[in-house]
């Protein structure tokens, strides 16, 4: 045999191994990453498009959430899915109940979710997200004490193959995603991104947030005592506002661009929410706020019972209190 | 022997060119076996297609505050449309707010039918060009003609039969 064919042969049989070797590698990378994602999205399905479902042997139901002692133990398998009544509808309770059974027991929850087989195990983290969440920079929802509303699983792994799937998604009560805040008694608190004083007669609240305005609404109890003169103002600034009063109207809600110019108001009525996000984008937007700039806010409050429901981290859109089912696995 | 000499030197040559060859087309084969496989590109398009069709799941609310649909929904949206077919700032608002990063075209979709004869006519809201890539989702809405604004161009139609059923549609691609 001729050096040629020798030299040739092996340069040939060498690239030959060398691919052989290469080539599980290369399609064992991409099964186990379309699998991961498989597997994600099959889980966020299962949470956000099922009701759930739960059995002991003899009885069933939807209501897997209702039996917190049960749900590690073995005679009791469920799925815990979060739907209330339609898809991406999610219920708070049922939220609440996977968060802590993931804590409780974590295998039984990965394996109702079809995350154990006998041959493959993965792991996995659930979470309810802000709009403005994104995977180099989490954003959790929170409650209206300040915890977090759902973050199950085990922590994300910052290296490796890890599948993300997200789902738009919105929660049955906006209420206990923001924050309530007492605006009307007399007394100093601070609250939110906001400082209550008591001046004179008057409540005068100093606040600051971020255009545009997640969730803001306006709750009026009543008229507080008997005196006639009622008002509840609100004015709006790009800078730090200085010490000059806010205007008001009398038995008026009034929003203010400065401390004088009307954009919007209505009449106080007793028992009544003012549902104001809109409101304060719209004006916000139309006076030439950019998005992600500062509104410092002064509100001025007499003799009126009202509460301020806020909140940063859940968007209220057409109607609905709006957040991401983040889903990993890996 | 001289020209043996240089036959000898093709061939190496030609054995070498050969190898080089051939790790070259194997290697490109495989490197391009991520874009090759069916599923691969389908992982990316359902997620974004899943979000489309949660966007405009999320965007439609019939319910009505004071008589009148919300602004940030598909049917306060639909129903305050003139003849300059420009959807309301709150509702962009809303559904850019939702689909960020992404970026989106916005199409409606509605029935007429005259002297027996239906057509399926179409505006553009939102006038984004696409990319190849991009993914859809549609949502079916129905409004009484009642509660269209008054300049509205399907109110005073005839040949749109009420309540008028519209199909919007919306599309998605990554920047």
């Amino acid at each position: 045999m001729s050096l040629d064919m020798l030299m040739g042969l092996s340069i040939f049989l060498v690239t030959f191994i060398f691919i052989a070797q290469f080539l599980p590698t290369v399609f064992a990378d991409v099964r186990n990453e379309i699998s991961l994602a498989h597997e994600a999205y099959k889980v966020t399905v299962l949470l956000a498009e099922t009701e759930g479902v739960w059995s002991n042997g003899t009885n069933n139901g939807t209501n897997w959430e209702d039996y917190p002692s049960l749900w590690c133990d073995d005679n009791f398998t469920f799925l815990p899915g979060l739907m209330n009544d339609t898809p991406d509808f999610l219920s708070y309770e049922k939220i609440l109940a996977l968060n802590n059974a993931t804590e409780k027991c974590y295998d039984k929850i990965k394996e109702m979710l079809g995350l154990k087989t006998p041959d493959r195990e993965y792991n996995f983290n659930v979470s309810l997200e802000s709009l403005d969440s994104r995977p180099y920079n989490r954003i959790l929802v929170k409650d209206k004490d300040g915890n977090v509303v759902l973050s199950a699983g085990e922590p994300i792994p910052s290296s490796g193959y890890v599948a993300r799937y997200e789902r738009y998604v919105w929660v049955d009560s906006i209420y206990e995603l923001a924050g309530t805040y007492d605006i009307g008694s007399p007394g100093s608190a601070n609250f939110f991104v906001c400082q209550k004083q008591f001046n004179g007669s008057e409540n005068e609240i100093m606040c600051n947030l971020t255009h545009p305005v997640k969730f803001f609404e306006i709750n009026i109890i009543d008229k507080n005592g008997s005196a006639e003169a009622w008002w509840l103002s609100i004015c709006l600034y790009s800078e730090p506002p200085g010490p000059s009063a806010c205007s008001k109207e009398n038995s008026n809600l009034t929003i203010y661009i400065g401390n004088n110019e009307i954009k919007w108001s209505e009449p106080l009525q007793p028992n009544t929410k003012y549902p104001l996000t809109d409101v304060l984008r719209s004006i916000l937007s139309s006076e030439g706020w950019e998005y992600g700039q500062t509104v410092y806010l002064k509100f001025r409050v007499k003799n009126t019972d009202a509460f301020l429901t806020a909140s940063s981290t859940v968007d209220y859109l057409a109607g609905k209190a709006i957040a991401k089912l983040v889903v990993y696995v890996w | 022997m001289c020209g043996d000499i240089m036959k000898a030197q093709a061939f190496t040559l030609e054995g070498v060119m050969a190898s080089l060859l051939l790790l070259v087309v194997v290697y490109t084969f495989f490197q391009s076996s991520l874009v090759i496989s069916p599923m691969w590109s389908e992982l990316s398009d359902a997620q974004l297609r899943l979000l489309a069709q949660d966007a405009l799941k999320i965007l439609d609310n019939p319910d009505k505050v004071d008589g009148e649909y919300v602004n940030t929904t598909l049917q306060g949206m639909v129903s305050q449309l003139d003849s300059s077919f420009e959807p309301n700032p709150e509702f962009l608002y809303a559904l850019e707010r939702i689909t960020f990063p992404a970026n989106y075209r916005l199409e409606l979709y509605w029935v007429e039918i005259e002297d027996n004869k239906t057509t399926i006519n179409k505006t553009v809201l939102v006038n984004n060009n696409p990319t190849p890539e991009a993914v859809g989702g549609s949502r079916f809405v129905v409004i009484e003609k009642d509660d269209l604004n008054d300049n509205s161009p399907f109110r005073n139609n005839p040949a749109i039969p009420d309540p008028v059923v519209f199909e919007v549609r919306l599309i998605l691609w990554r920047p």
